[in-house]
């Protein structure tokens, strides 16, 4: 840890060195306190967030955000001439009569297509008003809205008028420039995916299994700090959008992975766990720290009970998370012929008892969530998808718990269930704001991401082949 | 006991508990394609949803009377069940004596009616029909809004006076107003209106075409207004008001004057008709020494500007003509006489409205109406306020005023009713929902209104499921306990 420390504190005083002065001017300018989207963040968080907007990226040509965006603001013929709004989808393109092959346009050319883009986005809203999803070309089209706002905005001043802000919290000002700039999950996940592989390469005890165990442990401190950090900076549970559901849910299941190895005595669930997280990490650092979310919707505003809801259901999922990766662990390990009949017996009974966790926290969450529903509105339970989905997964994983517990199914196929089990998670998570697209929950959805789930999907497809094709298993007991 | 021992089973218990499993799933599915009425109405309300969980019921009832008589190993697993079993008849209870409904209210109103969810009615089913000569006269208009380019198509119906819903008269579809006024509404000059409380005086000043110079005396106890200006599309820029250049602010009437005393003191007002709540005095910080409550009286505004725009409006006389007015942002007024069939183009994108059926005599069709109860109270709302985040137009919370009344108890409760602070009454309880804006009534609230019998048992079963699944997971020996 000590030596770690010290290396990352070298490191961080030559890159501070060799940026020199311009490095101290620009630390301060990032500081300053600015209004924007109804919460008072440091200058650097408004600028990153700005250019990642426009260009789609916190950097512009290898410069820091801030010292690009002060010396933008300071040149409105910057802000109307750079050629530095991305857009890439090739139809939106062709539909405002705009070459398909450039990829950054400029405000002057685009307030050109103005008229285009207030109709596409005039139909979108009036799709959505009537609760229907507007077309990939309005979507994008929003999107462009959003750039070309975006830059007016700051041409006319608008979003500069409480620039600097009063009534700035120093704590939280210091907080966020830190956790822009240190990026904890990145550190995080890097930690995981090291201490994944040590864990791997080193099968016996050795001081690379040690090194690997630390750097895992390492990841979630890291990991641990970062969820801090948004709590200060934000003032909220850290579950409000996907990616903070995401990060949470990681967390969740580093926390039961580090438990259940503990009293078990066995590395296993922190191994698959941390490879699972170095995953998750990453694709969530993919996405910006601010979401259209970025205040709470009044049925949000900051409520225990809800808190404790979203936390507990969330946290399910990292066990059931848990759970699916100890799956592949044991579907694995059959089909390499790896197992003695101890060692698959130990590794059923330990994703028993993660699903067994899943399982009460799933169950007491969406309690919870009724709960708190029948405290707001009056309802206990009123079948919005959300809710009936997270009902559904219960259901899956209370049949299963019913079956092992009574010795009707084999280990086999508990482990087969851990991995299928998981993708009734991923509906209600993730499917029910995405795929159906309906509900009271769906102030919990952004939009993106179904890429990667469906490369989730392709690759769990061909793992189940891979596992059951040529090969003899038993499921019922 | 061989029918006990299979309506106990755990095959029949895996079957239940999977085959609700899918009937959800496809009932979730079946709500993303047709709608929440749909799967509320086709799945989750139905005597066989109630059959269904009843049998879960009777499942888990068996199955735990299956392990009779109970040892000490049996302990978890009967806990848990019992929790189970509570839990369901809780549920049951509130599925069928329960009642939920909907009231909206405008500041000042007063009702005891709730209204259902709405339900999902048989496209086609007709909602008004035509009374007879010797009902009293009560316009109604069925049309249609369609367009192409959005792929709009809506019915809606517009009733001049229905007793259950005082805001019939007027809907929004998208950015659109449509409005059904019975006589062409006056227009007329908009009008100032300072009071004073403390002496119940009160003064009117015309607004339509005023002059920022003179002096004008309020009454004999020295007031003057001075400097007093009208903005009809007020802007602010720059912390100043300014009249917009263009109509790109087509309704935001406000006023700003001076008012000063004969001793030299003097206060400064603004008033923004929309924002009837904000303190009128200039800068905030100042005590209003002068004790005066300013407004614009509604009725004064001009008809284009008293509603949003675009507006579609449908006139009807007593003489049974028939008229339209269409308002839209940048384009001049468009009228013309209506006739049933007829496409009338909006202007707004390739839109048009055409009018299916005219009621001057609408009488509700009974058996089609959405469900109506009669409360044991009624509930009257004060003043309704919504508070914004610092910054934008996000609501950060919105609270109520009310007071209840109980006739037959003789009881009146005023109390404060806010998101996630209901107001409790002997077993019903009042949530603030959502809010209404509207030009004419200005602002009110929209309130949940339940009765939940099961949800005391719901709620207590929730620590015994809890405590038996703990000594069920967690003091039990399990399956692989052999093996080590």
């Amino acid at each position: 840890m000590r030596r770690i420390q010290k290396a990352l504190f070298a490191l961080l005083v030559a890159v501070a060195l060799s940026q020199g002065i311009v490095l101290a001017a620009s630390e301060a300018a990032k500081r300053v306190p600015i209004l924007h989207n109804g919460r008072i963040k440091p200058f650097d968080a408004f600028a990153r967030q700005t250019l990642k907007t426009l260009s789609g990226s916190e950097r512009w040509q290898g410069k820091d955000a801030t010292p690009v965006l002060l010396e933008a603001i300071k040149d409105p013929k910057i802000l109307k001439e750079r050629l530095w709004v991305r857009v890439e989808y090739a139809e939106l393109k062709t539909h405002l009569g705009f070459p398909k092959e450039r990829r950054f346009f400029s405000l002057e050319e685009l307030e050109g297509a103005d008229s285009k883009v207030d109709s596409l986005v005039k139909s979108a809203k009036t799709k959505r008003d009537r609760d229907e999803r507007p077309s990939k070309l309005e979507q994008k089209a929003e999107l462009l809205y959003t750039q070309i706002r975006t830059l007016q905005n700051l041409v006319s001043g608008e979003s500069l008028k409480d620039f600097p802000a009063s009534g700035a919290s120093q704590l939280k000002i210091e907080t966020e420039v830190l956790y822009l700039s240190a990026k904890p999950f990145q550190v995080a996940a890097f930690a995981y995916f090291l201490g994944f592989l040590l864990l791997t390469v080193f099968k016996i005890r050795s001081a690379g299994r040690t090194i690997g165990i630390a750097s895992a442990v390492l990841a979630v401190f890291f990991h641990t700090l970062g969820i801090l950090a948004r709590v200060v900076v934000l003032s909220r549970p850290p579950v409000s959008n996907m990616y903070e559901s995401m990060i949470f849910m990681n967390w969740a299941l580093m926390i039961f992975a580090l438990f259940f190895s503990l009293i078990k005595k066995n590395a296993a669930a922190l191994t698959v766990g941390a490879l699972v997280s170095a995953v998750i990490m990453l694709y969530g650092d993919l996405l910006p720290i601010d979401s259209s979310l970025e205040v709470l919707v009044p049925v949000l505003r900051s409520n225990y009970w809800l808190s404790v809801h979203v936390m507990t259901v969330v946290s399910s999922y990292g066990a059931f998370g848990l759970a699916m990766a100890l799956g592949h662990r044991h579907l694995l390990a059959i089909r390499f012929g790896k197992f003695s009949k101890k060692k698959e017996a130990e590794s059923a009974d330990l994703i028993y008892r993660v699903i067994q966790l899943g399982v009460i926290l799933i169950g007491t969450g969406t309690f919870l969530g009724g709960v708190w529903a029948n405290e707001s509105w009056g309802r206990f339970w009123g079948w919005d998808p959300k809710e009936t989905w997270a009902l559904i997964t219960f259901l899956g994983y209370l049949a299963v718990v019913h079956l092992v517990y009574a010795k009707r199914i084999s280990h086999f196929a508990l482990a087969l269930f851990s991995v299928v089990g998981f993708l009734l998670v991923l509906m209600t998570w993730y499917g029910v704001n995405f795929v159906l697209g309906r509900g009271l929950h769906s102030y919990g959805a952004g939009t993106g991401g179904m890429n990667w789930v469906i490369y989730y999907l392709i690759f769990e497809a061909l793992f189940l082949s891979f596992i059951l094709i040529r090969k003899k298993f038993t499921i019922l007991m | 006991m061989k029918v006990l021992k299979a309506l106990g089973s755990l095959r029949f218990a895996i079957v239940l508990i999977a085959g609700l499993a899918v009937l959800l799933a496809v009932s979730t599915v079946m709500e993303s394609v047709h709608g929440t009425p749909f799967a509320q109405k086709n799945f989750y309300t139905t005597r066989w949803f109630d059959f269904f969980l009843s049998l879960l019921w009777v499942n888990i009832f068996c199955s735990t009377l299956t392990r009779w008589p109970f040892q000490k190993k049996h302990l978890g697993f009967v806990i848990t069940h019992i929790g189970i079993l509570t839990f369901l008849v809780g549920t049951l209870l509130s599925r069928t004596l329960g009642s939920e409904g909907q009231m909206a209210l405008f500041e000042g109103e007063e009702n005891n009616k709730i209204r259902a969810e709405e339900s999902a009615d048989k496209p086609g089913q007709k909602l008004l029909i035509e009374g007879a000569p010797s009902d009293p006269s009560n316009h109604a208009i069925t049309a249609v809004l369609s367009g192409e380019m959005m792929g709009v198509n809506e019915t809606f119906t517009l009733i001049e006076r229905d007793p259950d819903n005082p805001h019939a008269f007027f809907t929004e579809i998208g950015p659109a107003y449509f409005e059904l006024v019975a006589e062409p509404a006056k227009v007329s000059e908009p009008k100032l209106k300072i009071e004073r409380e403390s002496t119940q005086e009160a003064w009117t000043l015309e607004l339509g075409n005023v002059s920022p110079s003179g002096e004008v005396p309020l009454g004999k106890n020295g007031l003057t207004v001075s400097n007093l200006r009208y903005y009809p599309h007020a802007k602010v820029f720059e912390s100043h008001i300014i009249e917009a250049p263009t109509e790109d602010v087509p309704f935001n009437p406000a006023v700003e004057f001076t008012v000063r005393d004969s001793k030299g003191h003097s206060e400064d007002h603004t008033r923004f008709y929309l924002f009837p709540d904000f303190d009128s005095l200039r800068g905030g910080r100042a005590a209003n020494v002068f004790d005066l409550k300013v407004s614009i009286t509604d009725a004064a505004i001009p008809e284009e500007m008293r509603r949003p725009v675009p507006a579609f409006t449908f006139h009807a006389t007593p003489d049974g003509r028939w008229s339209y007015r269409i308002t839209s942002k940048k384009k001049a007024p468009v009228e013309g006489t209506l006739e049933p069939g007829k496409k009338i183009p909006t202007g707004w994108m390739d839109m048009t409205v055409e009018v299916k059926e005219i009621f001057s005599r609408a009488k509700s069709n009974k058996s089609s109406k959405a469900k109506k109860k009669s409360l044991p109270f009624k509930l009257r709302l004060l003043d309704f306020r919504k508070v914004d985040y610092p910054g934008t137009a996000s609501p950060a919370s919105f609270e109520s005023d009310v007071v209840l009344t109980d006739p037959t108890e003789n009881i009146s409760i005023q109390k404060t009713i806010k998101m996630n602070k209901p107001l409790d009454y002997r077993g019903w309880r009042i949530f603030q929902a959502s809010y209404m804006m509207d030009d004419r009534y200005g602002e009110g609230s929209v309130f949940t209104i339940a009765k939940n019998p099961g949800i005391r048992l719901i709620y207590g079963s929730a620590p015994i499921i809890l405590l038996g699944v703990i000594l069920l997971f967690y003091f039990h020996p399990f399956f692989n306990d052999k093996v080590k």
